[in-house]
């Protein structure tokens, strides 16, 4: 089990010289979802500025808002099958992020839907708590009891610690799916749950640990986060890859190797 | 048994990244009385600078370097601005006209969006 901070060093190991071809996928992956989306986008602005807003143009920008997130979905998880592919020292391609197309793209989506209505349903409590609070107010514009809030604040809290949390243990369904063909959703979201035990704590921390990166990078008016996110994204893998034991694998592989035949140049 | 450190030739490979880091740390030294170029230019000199470390958990040569000139020049960045906005503040608060002006435009914009303060 590694800490943090050697994850992100192998992280930064694996990404050097590399850095141009991570930055290139990452930029195609978000741009060509904000390029599919721009003809709905024309079609509602065309709308808003003629001020003929009709159901049937909304609808359709929400069905084709939904899909794009769908196809972007695919395209995120192609971008992490190439990170993949370079930390175990594979061939890498820019074109890597379209490989998941022809992975079963079905159960990253259906995975995508369920993760995401059961992190919907955490917050089922914080929703109602507020629509009673809300009914219970005596007259509009007037503010809510003490009692009211705190009960408010209360559930609110523990509903996004368990959302958090929940988002933590299944996080790794993505890299699951990228890595077996033969898994479904539901058993990669199982085996992601089990993966996860005893490390949520972990992960949590890396995510945390890139606060200041991150912050960093927005005074650069985010042109640093080109750099930043290929980073962010390699330290993931290399979590991934120590909770599978394929890092502790390849050292003792390694370590054979270097006993049997001297030392070699390894990364 | 732990990864070892890249050997020489892949250290090479992260020249660039170090070279780019220092320029853009000299840079943001330079530029750290424009408030638009500074920040940006030393932010990403220490981002760049900290991520050409590669294998290794320490920065050195040019990246320390880097790292250590965008620092410099992301607090001076900060020090100009607060001067900037210090002395506008100052400025309008020592400035009875200025204060007039700005009372009268308040007014102005009452009178014609009488509901919007």
């Amino acid at each position: 089990m590694r800490k943090a901070k050697e994850l992100k060093r192998i992280a930064r190991g694996v990404l050097t010289g590399n850095y141009g071809m991570f930055i290139v996928a990452m930029i195609l992956s978000s741009m060509i979802p904000s390029a599919l989306l721009i003809p709905f986008n024309t079609m509602v602005l065309n709308d808003i500025i003629y001020k003929d807003i009709n159901y049937q143009t909304f609808a359709i920008y929400l069905i084709a808002t939904i899909l794009v997130a769908l196809v972007s979905t695919i395209l995120q998880a192609g971008q992490l099958k190439m990170h993949l592919n370079r930390a175990r020292n594979e061939k890498a391609q820019v074109s890597d992020i379209f490989s998941q197309f022809k992975n079963r793209p079905d159960r990253f989506i259906v995975a995508a839907i369920l993760l995401g209505v059961m992190l919907t349903l955490c917050m089922i409590p914080m929703m109602v708590v507020t629509v009673f609070i809300v009914a219970s107010i005596p007259a509009f514009g007037s503010a809510p009891t003490l009692g009211g809030i705190l009960i408010l604040a209360v559930v609110s809290i523990i509903s996004i610690i368990v959302e958090i949390y929940l988002g933590l243990r299944f996080s790794q369904f993505i890299f699951i799916l990228a890595d077996h063909e033969d898994c479904s959703a539901i058993d990669s979201l199982k085996q992601s749950y089990r993966l996860m035990s005893g490390h949520t704590g972990r992960l949590f921390y890396i995510g945390l640990s890139f606060i200041g990166i991150t912050l960093l990078a927005s005074f650069s008016f985010g042109v640093a986060l080109l750099w930043v996110q290929p980073y962010m994204i390699q330290t993931q893998v290399q979590f991934y890859l120590d909770l599978t034991g394929e890092i502790d694998e390849r050292i003792e592989t390694q370590r054979r190797m270097d006993e049997e035949m001297g030392p070699m140049m390894e990364y | 048994m732990d990864y070892q450190p890249m050997p020489k030739q892949m250290q090479d490979r992260n020249s660039t990244m170090k070279s780019a880091s220092f320029i853009l740390g000299v840079l943001g030294i330079i530029l750290s009385c424009f408030y638009l170029f500074g920040f940006p230019c030393s932010a990403t000199a220490i981002i760049l600078g900290h991520l050409s470390k590669g294998d290794s958990m320490k920065a050195e040569g040019k990246g320390r370097t880097g790292m250590i000139l965008g620092i410099i020049g992301l607090i001076l960045s900060i020090l100009f601005l607060i001067l900037i906005v210090s002395f506008f503040v100052n400025m309008f608060l020592n400035s009875p006209d200025m204060m007039e002006e700005f009372k009268r435009q308040l007014d102005l914009m009452q009178l014609q969006n009488p509901g919007s303060l």
